[in-house]
């Protein structure tokens, strides 16, 4: 009987499905490499955040200062080095507040719940780009892993879980061009997918390397020992600040003495 | 181009927050102000081990490199100005002594604050000045540091830069005591032994007497050495007496050898 015939597998049917078998498998630790750099970024944008506030606007006040003093410098010297010595701090002293008092400033505690990184898990799994069958279908994925990646930073369940019901009432296209097409693209996808797994992981580490990460790193350290490194950092600022404007009001009443 | 900026050129640049440039270079600044903090402390634990093995002159070397890098480390700057009222391992020099406790002092470090009120009380590098000195003494007793507060129990005691105050001078005496100075201790040992400024208890004297000898104050070795030799407060007990008296001996003080030879 021909059925006999359709339950055997050819060594291709077999090599396709183990094939599947293994791209499942990397998809779903995609799945979790992506959710891991996304925590790391929105982890670190919050530790940004909080650094900018507590210590970077103290910065920036420190550099408005020694604009400030600069300037009643080049103000009594008159000289050619003293004004160009203020114009660089006075560029320093507004990088550093346009910095301090930016958009960066701004980021929020990240406190992912399990739902939101299940749902980013999911929905990740579905439109990552580099699971794509066809090459037509790829910009469409990198805009809803887009989307999927700021709804995951905002801590926006509900944007996944309409991302997700959307992706269920129109599924993929689907494919049937004959096993030796199909083995082809999940061979490519299986590529895609290492590519991007080792990307994510140079990421990471490029990350892992930053400043941020290493400050952030410390504070934490600092935190379980029930130590306030920011506090600390900002202190010491802090006490520079204070040494400034006292150099600075010296400066000013010794100019308003002549 | 400096460090930091350099190391923002090798991370590829992203429209995020995280890689703008301004905002790195603050992180990068803090980053690099902390670590040569740590370097400081780091000058001010192998300053103190000096100093600990009377390697003076390593230890205020050490110092001296901890200041350079953090010159508000209030620690530090103390360390400086005991040295140098000292003379450990550097020319005495108070004047400079005094300029480090001030600024130490001004950042609200007790221990600071404490020196800057003996240097007023002695005229040390600065016109001598009791009023000032009981202020300085007075900011430190109230942080809780005993030295000070012992300090300033002597100040309302005679008056010096406070209007003479007995209840004053007694209730410092009492939180230095209690606080764990052992001057403050043996003195309130002496108060309650003798019945002055307290009422007469040997118990409480022989009990403030051992508080100070156990760390080390020698004259409250010797007292508690005497109080076990006449039983006052305690049981009488020859051997605890030898044991006390020997130990104040070992520190140089004669009383407790001549009345070890008297046994």
């Amino acid at each position: 009987m021909s059925s006999e015939i359709v339950h055997r597998l050819s060594p291709e049917e077999e090599e396709l499905a183990a094939k599947r078998g293994e791209l499942a498998q990397l998809e779903a630790q995609l799945a979790d490499e992506e959710l891991a750099l996304a925590s790391l970024k929105a982890d670190l944008a919050a530790f940004e955040g909080l650094y900018l506030r507590r210590v970077g606007i103290l910065y920036a006040e420190l550099d408005e200062l020694k604009a400030r003093l600069a300037e009643l410098r080049a103000e009594q010297a008159g000289t050619p080095e003293a004004n160009a010595a203020a114009a660089e701090a006075r560029t320093q002293a507004e990088d550093a507040y346009s910095a301090a008092h930016g958009e960066a400033a701004e980021a929020q505690p990240f406190l992912p719940t399990a739902d939101l990184k299940k749902l980013y898990r999911d929905a990740a799994k579905r439109v990552h780009p580099d699971t794509a069958a066809h090459d037509a279908d790829r910009a469409r994925r990198e805009r809803l892993m887009k989307e999927v990646n700021a709804a995951y930073a905002a801590g926006d369940e509900e944007a996944l879980r309409r991302l997700l019901a959307d992706l269920d009432a129109s599924p993929d296209a689907v494919q049937g061009a004959g096993v030796g097409a199909d083995l082809i693209r999940v061979l490519r996808q299986l590529k895609q997918v290492r590519n991007r797994i080792a990307a994510i992981e140079l990421e990471v580490t490029v990350l892992s390397e930053t400043d941020l990460a290493k400050l952030k790193a410390k504070a934490d350290q600092a935190a379980t020992g029930g130590r306030d490194l920011l506090e600390e950092m900002a202190a010491s600022v802090q006490a520079r600040v204070i040494v400034s404007r006292q150099e600075f009001e010296k400066v000013s009443t010794s100019g308003a003495d002549r | 181009m400096n460090e930091s900026d350099r190391q923002i050129e090798l991370v590829p640049s992203k429209p995020s927050a995280l890689t703008k440039v301004g905002t790195k270079s603050l992180v990068a600044r803090g980053r690099a102000d902390l670590s040569v903090r740590e370097e400081a402390e780091e000058w001010l634990k192998k300053g103190l081990d000096f100093h600990s093995k009377l390697q003076f002159e390593e230890g205020f070397a050490c110092f001296e490199r901890g200041i350079q890098l953090n010159p508000n480390h209030p620690e530090i700057q103390r360390w400086l100005g005991n040295m140098l009222t000292n003379g450990e391992g550097v020319r005495q020099d108070y004047t400079q002594a005094a300029s480090w406790y001030r600024k130490a002092a001004e950042q609200g470090n007790a221990w600071a604050q404490c020196c800057l009120g003996t240097a007023y009380s002695k005229g040390q590098g600065v016109t001598q000045d009791y009023v000032q000195a009981a202020q300085w003494y007075l900011k430190a007793a109230e942080q809780g540091y005993s030295v000070a507060q012992y300090a300033l129990c002597y100040a309302y005691y005679y008056g010096q830069g406070v209007m003479q105050d007995h209840t004053q001078a007694a209730l410092w005496w009492h939180k230095a005591a209690e606080g764990g100075d052992a001057d403050a201790q043996n003195a309130l040992g002496n108060a309650y032994s003798s019945g002055q400024a307290v009422t007469q208890d040997y118990v409480q004297a022989a009990q403030w007497y051992l508080k100070a000898a156990e760390q080390g104050n020698a004259w409250a070795q010797y007292n508690l050495g005497n109080a076990f030799s006449q039983g006052q407060g305690v049981n009488h007990d020859r051997m605890q007496a030898a044991f006390w008296w020997r130990k104040a001996a070992e520190q140089g003080c004669e009383q407790a050898l001549a009345a070890l030879r008297d046994m």
